[in-house]
């Protein structure tokens, strides 16, 4: 049974009657479950984390905190503000480790965004993606943390304020603010790309790239 | 920017990216970009940034996670917590048990949560059960019988031989292979620290020829 197939065949489960269902041990519920959010939560924790290996056992850690809560949820936030607020914290438990970390080697969003975008047809316009993700990576890596979220949150994910206000338990204007310094910070940390950028034209990306990399 | 009002306007073109300005302000909005070249630029680049940032990220799913998940689901419902490897990064937080341990019941639970740990106080009764058994046994045994080996009346001591067919041909005290006995009273007589040393305890692997048989045994420790 998929996620978009309705368990009683006339509507989809709601995110709070699978949760219900989890709460219950059925594990057809969780299956529907995982299937929904898994494709949701993969994406932004890999990005958070900069590590797939990293970023699948912050998932499992994210499902196994669903199936330990799944009882005691009440439903005072929606489902989706209480699972991403489950991956928010890990992603902060996630950032002070690194960030303590003696071994870090490296920043891990640079080496995931190693990651090819293998979707760029042209070898020049990939390697420019390639690139231009790298240093858009490493840029969000010096956000501040909180500011780091809620880009991710609201640029990766396509939450609104509202809803990240909801996860992050702050005051929408908050979020807001957060987003639009993080958006402003990543604008200035990424000034060498964005002559290319206004142009949108990749071979104009390509020569300040290239400049920019040979100087 | 050299527009007048850029930090208005860029906020306004933040908005409209993140989808979160109202209609008014839009149509506000393009009107400006229309006139605005400096503006228009820069809602390009800031286009081009928030752009990047919305692909999604390669993410390939695992199928092992869903039924490692579905079985610790399957452990919850159990009762018998949830224990799952957390895998490669070994920072990652640790996975505690699903469900608290039921408070233990009766006396013995009652030492128990008393910070009394039962199994030390069990082996060393154990033993001396053992100690006091084995001391009861080679007593009463005869001048020069054992039940496992011969008496050798110029040691006082007997012999486990390692192979029941070499005993006519005990090896020598202290070889491997061998665990050394106290067994005769008149041994103890002889020596008065004999009684003493035959109640240290150790435990002592029995080697013979064909496979390592660990036990408890009586050995000279001293």
């Amino acid at each position: 049974m998929s996620a978009s197939e309705p368990p009683d065949g006339g509507r989809e489960a709601t995110d709070l009657e699978l949760l219900r269902g989890i709460a219950s041990g059925s594990a057809e519920a969780f299956h529907c479950f995982y299937q929904r959010w898994a494709p949701r939560l993969g994406p932004f924790l890999t990005r958070a984390a900069g590590s797939p290996d990293v970023a699948e056992d912050l998932l499992q850690e994210a499902f196994l905190r669903i199936l330990r809560a799944a009882p005691a949820f009440e439903p005072r936030s929606t489902v989706s503000a209480w699972v991403y607020r489950i991956c928010a914290n890990l992603a902060y438990s996630h950032w002070r480790r690194v960030a303590r970390s003696p071994f870090q080697g490296g920043d891990p969003l640079i080496a995931g965004a190693l990651i090819a975008d293998e979707r760029a047809e042209n070898p020049a316009e990939r390697s420019v993606r390639r690139a231009f993700r790298e240093a858009l990576n490493a840029a969000l890596a010096e956000l501040p943390a909180n500011q780091r979220l809620v880009f991710l949150l609201k640029a990766d994910r396509g939450l609104t304020y509202e809803e990240i206000a909801a996860v992050l338990q702050c005051p929408e204007g908050t979020a807001k603010s957060r987003f639009h310094y993080a958006v402003l910070r990543l604008r200035e940390q990424l000034q060498p790309w964005c002559a290319g950028l206004h142009d949108r034209s990749v071979q104009a990306a390509a020569e300040i790239f290239l400049r920019h990399s040979q100087s | 920017m050299n527009c007048k009002e850029q930090t208005r306007w860029q906020a306004m073109i933040i908005d409209r990216l993140a989808d979160e300005l109202s209609e008014e302000d839009a149509v506000l909005l393009e009107q400006h970009l229309g006139e605005c070249e400096s503006c228009m630029r820069e809602a390009q680049v800031l286009t081009g940034v928030l752009r990047t940032a919305a692909e999604a990220e390669e993410w390939q799913p695992n199928p092992a996670l869903e039924a490692r998940l579905a079985a610790a689901l399957h452990d919850l419902q159990a009762g018998a917590g949830l224990q799952m490897a957390t895998g490669v990064d070994p920072g990652a937080p640790t996975v505690r048990s699903a469900v608290p341990p039921a408070p233990r019941r009766g006396w013995l639970a009652s030492l128990a949560n008393l910070g009394f740990r039962p199994l030390p106080f069990y082996a060393a009764a154990a033993l001396v059960l053992v100690a006091a058994a084995a001391g009861f046994w080679t007593g009463r045994g005869q001048p020069g019988e054992t039940a496992t080996g011969t008496h050798r009346a110029d040691a006082g001591w007997s012999q486990v031989p390692s192979d029941t067919s070499r005993m006519s041909v005990p090896p020598a005290a202290g070889e491997p292979g061998t665990a050394l006995l106290p067994s005769s009273p008149s041994f103890a007589a002889a020596d008065p620290g004999a009684r003493l040393r035959a109640t240290s305890l150790q435990f002592v692997t029995v080697r013979s020829d064909a496979v390592d048989l660990p036990g408890l045994m009586l050995a000279d420790s001293l």
